[in-house]
């Protein structure tokens, strides 16, 4: 784990032989889009990158027979293009608010023509509406994924983000 | 009197709009500092008889949230452990999701642990999968 910039790396071996992949998991992924963790995940020595899904919470989990749960979530996929999709879980509460979890996934290689997933999640606030929590969570992970990957490697440090948002407070 | 106030006023604003980044500046190198107390972790490792063995020196894979690797940028986090020996798990949460009950609510019941736990949001599900040669499960397809 790097702790300056936020970065937690893997290197998993599945086989003897050598087959695995690496996974990569930025805490500071965006500058301009705080609210976004980004999971890569590459194949490495002829793997593939390992099957990634979300289980979304459940509300119900929870063994006091007092506690009234939010009702389950609901899910919406969307196909972006050839290579991306959008999945957002919405969340609703008792009061009639809703919150989601966005995550969008890029299937591609790199350029070593190594298959690699990459997939932006981001969280939303509680908000008025699913609508509202729709597009929070749409424009931070679409508008991460619109940065350079290159840029996710090297221009992310936590120290620096700190400071900016020190100075923007004071 | 008015001319010094609106002196003051400039003055104060100039290092804000004249630093390029950040007013605040270190005279030491951050990452390297920090690079001494990045933590390593490593599990999971074969014998020679391919067999996973816990006592390697490295100790056993985190396998609950409570001795789980965590990350976090201020408003997102996420805690990171191995469930199984073929399964990562990546919780994620955001900092200002809890589960907010209040009196006014039928469904209060004045509990701190039950009206305001963090609320969670789900996991991520990371798996891989065995070979002939390995000893992990098989992905039924």
């Amino acid at each position: 784990m790097d702790l300056f910039k936020g970065v937690t790396n893997l290197s998993v071996l599945t086989s003897t032989s050598g087959e695995g992949f690496d996974l990569t998991i930025f805490a500071n992924a965006d500058l301009t889009s705080e609210n976004v963790i980004v999971i890569s995940a590459t194949g490495t020595g002829g793997g593939s990158p390992p099957d990634i899904t979300f289980v979304p919470a459940n509300p119900n989990n929870n063994d006091h027979d007092s506690y009234i749960p939010n009702p389950p979530p609901t899910t919406r996929r969307t196909n972006l293009d050839e290579f991306s999709s959008l999945e957002e879980i919405f969340q609703p509460h008792l009061k009639g608010t809703v919150h989601a979890t966005g995550i969008l996934r890029v299937e591609d290689y790199n350029l070593n023509e190594q298959q690699r997933t990459t997939i932006y999640t981001s969280l939303s606030p509680v908000l008025e509406s699913e609508d509202a929590a729709s597009e929070y969570v749409r424009d931070m992970t679409i508008g991460a994924n619109s940065t350079s990957y290159s840029n996710l490697v090297s221009g992310r440090r936590g120290g620096e983000r700190l400071l900016i948002r020190d100075a923007k407070q004071t | 009197m008015r001319s010094l106030n609106l002196s003051l006023f400039l003055l104060l604003l100039t290092p804000v709009y004249s630093a390029p980044t950040s007013p605040i500046t270190f005279g030491i190198d951050l990452d390297a500092v920090l690079e001494r107390s990045s933590p390593t972790f490593q599990w999971g490792m074969l014998d020679d008889a391919n067999n996973y063995y816990p006592n390697d020196g490295y100790g056993d894979r985190p396998q609950e949230w409570v001795n789980s690797m965590f990350g976090a940028n201020g408003d997102l986090g996420y805690m990171l452990y191995s469930p199984t020996k073929n399964t990562l798990r990546l919780d994620v949460s955001k900092l200002t999701l809890w589960d907010d009950r209040t009196p006014d609510m039928d469904d209060y019941v004045n509990d701190y642990v039950l009206d305001q736990p963090r609320m969670g949001s789900g996991y991520f599900e990371i798996t891989w999968w065995g070979n002939s040669s390995s000893d992990l499960p098989r992905k039924v397809s």
